[in-house]
């Protein structure tokens, strides 16, 4: 069965999660710093009520650091029992793809854990780079990036 | 009205007398002639059999009633109570048990594990018990058919079906009385029982306006229930004696007969008839209402913040306030419930470790009134259980150690629970083998968690809490006590609460868990800290004092302040949470606060006020936030942090100052 | 059944009218109605002061209902024996009063025979 997913930009890549999986995207909230989390942890947030940790997606992914860190937009995705936010650069679209048309994550995608990488769709003429949240939430492989540090 | 509205209150009270019949196996099995508990048990196990009978669930009234049977010959003084007996009680009382797990999980009732009932009918069969058929009541089928224009026949059917069962002792009804009421009508009805009064049944059916017609047959002798699947055969096929319902009456009279052992037989009815009345309420309601109250506590705070400019409204804001610490409070006694719930359960847990591990264990049990929220209470059995079952299997030595010891052959743990200042205490002593400091200590050290040259004994021995310490071999030679003990200690972490230990090689050991006794409300002093806000939990603060940077000295690497007299370590609040370049202003507040045993000064910019914070958890990445106990939301909706002031201390080594406090202090001392 | 004492019953209903019939019918037939009530407090408070050996209680009154006045006269008495009134359609609450300790119930309209017929089993 076809899968909806939400499409996002992050610099000038697009990437991809299950509709399923997005509970909102909000607009920058005031964020509360953590003190001694990984670089990886934004902050926390309130999200209506719920105090909600915020990721930043880039440096979760590894991803070359921008200068400017304003955030844009925050996704707040659903895993389990609990939401965390993802800071994205805008939100664009919603793509319907069908499961065979992924491929499995390519390790030529420069930069980004491919561990993190659920496969690679077309979408028109660009390629989607869809995330696997399960992993990229997983938080052994955070200790272990916490080792690595 | 239909059978589903019961089954909840059914399993219940059925867990309940489940339990009591344990608590009074349990009781027999240290004094087998305990009349009293005998008695406990026979009634525990009578009523699981009335109440499974009505709701329909045959098969747990057939295991209740082979336990009935053989508890009846006890009382006549035709069996005896011994270790065999007991065991195969417990057995049913387990398979009675998962039948209730089976029904909460499925709906339905599960198949009988027929070795479990076939050990009390051997019992039965070797004692000749089935050839002393001197009792006349026997099974009777009891047909009843209404008139066809009675009115409310399900009501009619009930009061017929109920004036019935006072002549003998049902064994099953069709159809049973949820189905009655769910079909909205009935004709007919079939029951089933052991009776020896089918003249006042007949006359009493005969008599009846509302009965068409009736028949009273005889089905065969009073059964006892055998392990066959099908119960219809089963009751037809089984013989033995039973004498039905009047069976409780001796019980009474007993009591009556025996004052004295009437506040003791009462006392031991426990769970059920020592409640107050009550209501049970969905937990789920309860935290529903606990997080509008938290809703409720944040917005007061804020309408405080901004009414506190106008004076006209100070009445009413001060009127808000009580009614809402108030509220709180109720809600909060609402949630609190007894450690009973949990510490139930925990004789058996130790007897029967205890048995497959061939030892003498008695565990003595104190303080189980003691109350927690129910977020706690939830969450701490199991790291209790961890703790029991090492002390039985670790603790507690084999009983030939134990003689050559000189220690009685019977090892004792006691678990206690008591209350203190907003804490609760939980205790687990045993007087078994006890931990060798000394191989900690090498086992430590190889292992990097503490220096070569540490003496102090507490530090020594909580080594055993860290995580991997027991994961090696040598383990064993450590008696063992390392075995997933940093499991524990995360756990009632988790719950904002603390675990440490103390041994005595040879004399035994004792784990104290300190416990908040809430979680979810608590006074909090808000405090500025270079440009971050924090919480830190007025439970850890002793005292608050202005102090000005030159006041403070250096001791070595440490900071330290003298407060009147005495030396106290101190730290920047700020470089703790990574603040670079920080510049302290000229002016600062100190909290002193609590680390475990010591005091240690937190210096910050400013203290902004203390105020009731209500804590949220973040549900995500627990790990990430081991220096915080959770965060709050503040009147204008924004996050903070609440320190967990102890995690937070724990890397500085703080003890190290005690060391240089002492040498500071035998010089002479200046302020 | 026990003859030599009449057995003393109190009547409880809203409507003045049950009353008088119930009361009627008992005295027809060698019952002595001690008291009435026509409501739940009223009930109670008879009770514990007339201590009868049978209630009649309508399931269906204004303020506290039978099944309620049932459970608070059998708190105060666990051996009362208490028979209730009803209408047609009112089938769950009889069987809840029965679940909750009724002895028996009548029917409404009253059938003079089965009501004698209930209450001296009631009392049996």
């Amino acid at each position: 069965m076809a899968n909806q997913y939400v499409v996002f930009q992050l610099d000038n890549e697009l990437y991809g999660v299950e509709i399923t999986q997005v509970r909102t995207i909000e607009k920058s909230l005031p964020l509360t710093r953590v003190p001694h989390a990984p670089n990886f942890v934004k902050g926390v947030c309130n999200l209506r009520g719920s105090v909600i940790p915020v990721m930043d997606l880039k440096k979760r992914l590894s991803l070359p650091e921008t200068p400017d860190e304003e955030i844009d937009r925050i996704m707040i995705v659903n895993l389990g029992r609990f939401s965390v936010g993802m800071t994205i650069d805008a939100a664009n679209d919603v793509v319907t793809i069908e499961p065979e048309d992924i491929e499995p994550s390519p390790s030529i995608i420069s930069g980004i854990n491919a561990e993190f990488i659920q496969g690679v769709a077309k979408v028109g003429n660009r390629l989607l780079i869809i995330l696997d949240l399960q992993k990229i939430l997983t938080l052994d492989q955070i200790d272990q990036l916490e080792k690595l540090n | 009205m239909d059978q589903k509205t019961y089954l909840p209150v059914f399993i219940e009270e059925t867990k309940e007398n489940i339990q009591l019949m344990s608590e009074n196996l349990l009781l027999l099995e240290q004094h087998p002639d305990n009349l009293d508990a005998i008695n406990t048990v026979f009634r525990a196990i009578h009523t699981i059999k009335g109440m499974s009978a009505t709701m329909g669930y045959e098969k747990i009234s057939q295991i209740a009633h082979e336990a009935e049977n053989y508890l009846d010959w006890v009382r006549d003084g035709k069996a005896i109570v011994d270790e065999q007996v007991i065991n195969a009680l417990f057995e049913l009382a387990d398979e009675i048990e998962e039948q209730l797990n089976s029904l909460s999980a499925t709906g339905e009732t599960k198949e009988t594990d027929s070795r479990r009932l076939a050990v009390l009918s051997r019992f039965r069969q070797d004692n000749g018990f089935d050839e002393e058929e001197e009792l006349k009541p026997a099974l009777y089928s009891i047909r009843v058919t209404l008139d066809p224009d009675c009115m409310l026949k399900v009501a009619r059917m009930l009061t017929i079906y109920k004036q019935v069962g006072t002549y003998g002792e049902v064994q099953q009804v069709v159809p049973t009385v949820a189905e009655m009421v769910d079909a909205q009508t009935a004709d007919n009805m079939e029951c089933t029982m052991v009776t020896d009064k089918t003249n006042a049944i007949r006359h009493f059916l005969a008599t009846h306006g509302d009965v068409a017609e009736f028949s009273i047959d005889r089905k065969g002798p009073a059964p006892s229930v055998s392990h066959e699947v099908d119960a219809g055969q089963q009751v037809a096929e089984a013989a033995d004696s039973a004498e039905p319902v009047e069976q409780v009456e001796p019980v009474q009279q007993v009591q009556q007969a025996e004052p004295q052992h009437n506040a003791q037989a009462n006392a031991a009815e426990s769970p059920t008839a020592r409640h107050s009345p009550s209501i049970r309420i969905d937990t789920e309601k309860l935290d529903r209402l606990l997080n509008l109250v938290s809703e409720l506590v944040i917005n007061k705070t804020s309408i405080q913040q901004q009414a506190s400019d106008v004076p006209e409204m100070s009445e009413g804001v001060e009127h808000l306030n009580r009614l809402t610490a108030d509220l709180q409070e109720t809600v909060m006694q609402m949630r609190m419930i007894p450690l009973e719930t949990v510490f139930n359960r925990f004789p058996r847990m130790v007897r029967d470790t205890a048995r497959s591990l061939s030892k003498s264990v008695a565990l003595e049990v104190s303080g189980a009134a003691t109350e927690l929220d129910r977020t706690i209470i939830d969450d701490i059995a199991d790291p209790l259980v961890h703790l029991l079952r090492n002390a039985i299997d670790h603790g507690i030595e084999p009983a030939d150690r134990r003689e050559q010891a000189g220690k009685p052959e019977t090892g004792v743990i006691k678990l206690q629970a008591y209350q203190t200042g907003n804490r609760v205490i939980i205790e687990v002593a045993d007087d078994g083998a006890g931990i060798d400091a000394e191989l900690v200590k090498r086992h430590a050290v190889a292992r990097g968690l503490i220096a070569a040259d540490e003496q102090d004994r507490r530090t020594i021995l909580n080594c055993i809490f860290s995580t991997g310490f027991s994961t090696t071999g040598q383990v064993t030679d450590l008696s063992g006590r390392g075995v997933g003990l940093d499991v524990v200690k995360s756990s009632i972490e988790n719950l904002g609460g603390e675990v440490e230990v103390n041994s005595t090689l040879g004399k035994g050991t004792l784990f104290r868990i300190s416990l908040p006794l809430t979680l979810a409300i608590i006074q909090g002093m808000l405090v500025q800290c270079s440009e971050d806000l924090f919480v830190i939990p007025v439970s850890y603060i002793l005292e608050t004092e202005i102090i000005y940077p030159e006041e403070i000295k250096m001791v070595g690497q440490q900071r330290i302040y003298m407060l009147r007299g005495k030396v106290l370590p101190i730290v920047y609040l700020a470089e703790l949470m990574g603040v670079e370049d920080y510049t302290p202003p000229e002016e600062l507040s100190m909290v002193v606060a609590r680390h475990g045993e010591r005091q240690v000064g937190l210096l910050v910019d400013d203290l902004i006020s203390q105020q009731e914070i209500v804590i949220k958890n973040v549900a995500w990445g627990q790990e990430l936030f081991r220096d915080f106990l959770g965060t709050t939301i503040l009147g204008d909706g924004s996050v903070v942090l609440i320190i967990d002031v102890n995690n937070l201390l724990a890397p500085l080594k703080i003890k190290e100052v005690d060391k240089l406090g002492q040498s500071v202090r035998s010089l002479p001392a200046r302020q | 059944m026990d003859y030599s004492r009449k057995k003393r019953v109190l009547v409880v209903d809203d409507a003045a009218f049950m009353r008088m019939m119930i009361r009627d019918i008992l005295k027809k037939n060698n019952f002595e109605v001690v008291g009435e009530a026509a409501n739940g407090q009223e009930a109670i408070a008879k009770y514990e002061e007339l201590r009868p050996d049978l209630v009649t209680l309508d399931i269906t009154m204004p303020g506290l209902d039978g099944v309620t006045v049932l459970r608070k006269i059998r708190e105060r008495d666990p051996s009362a024996r208490i028979v209730m009134c009803s209408a047609m359609g009112q089938q769950a609450m009889v069987v809840e009063a029965i679940q909750g300790g009724a002895k028996d119930f009548i029917n409404k309209p009253f059938n003079p025979q089965k009501v004698v017929d209930t209450l001296r089993r009631a009392l049996q």
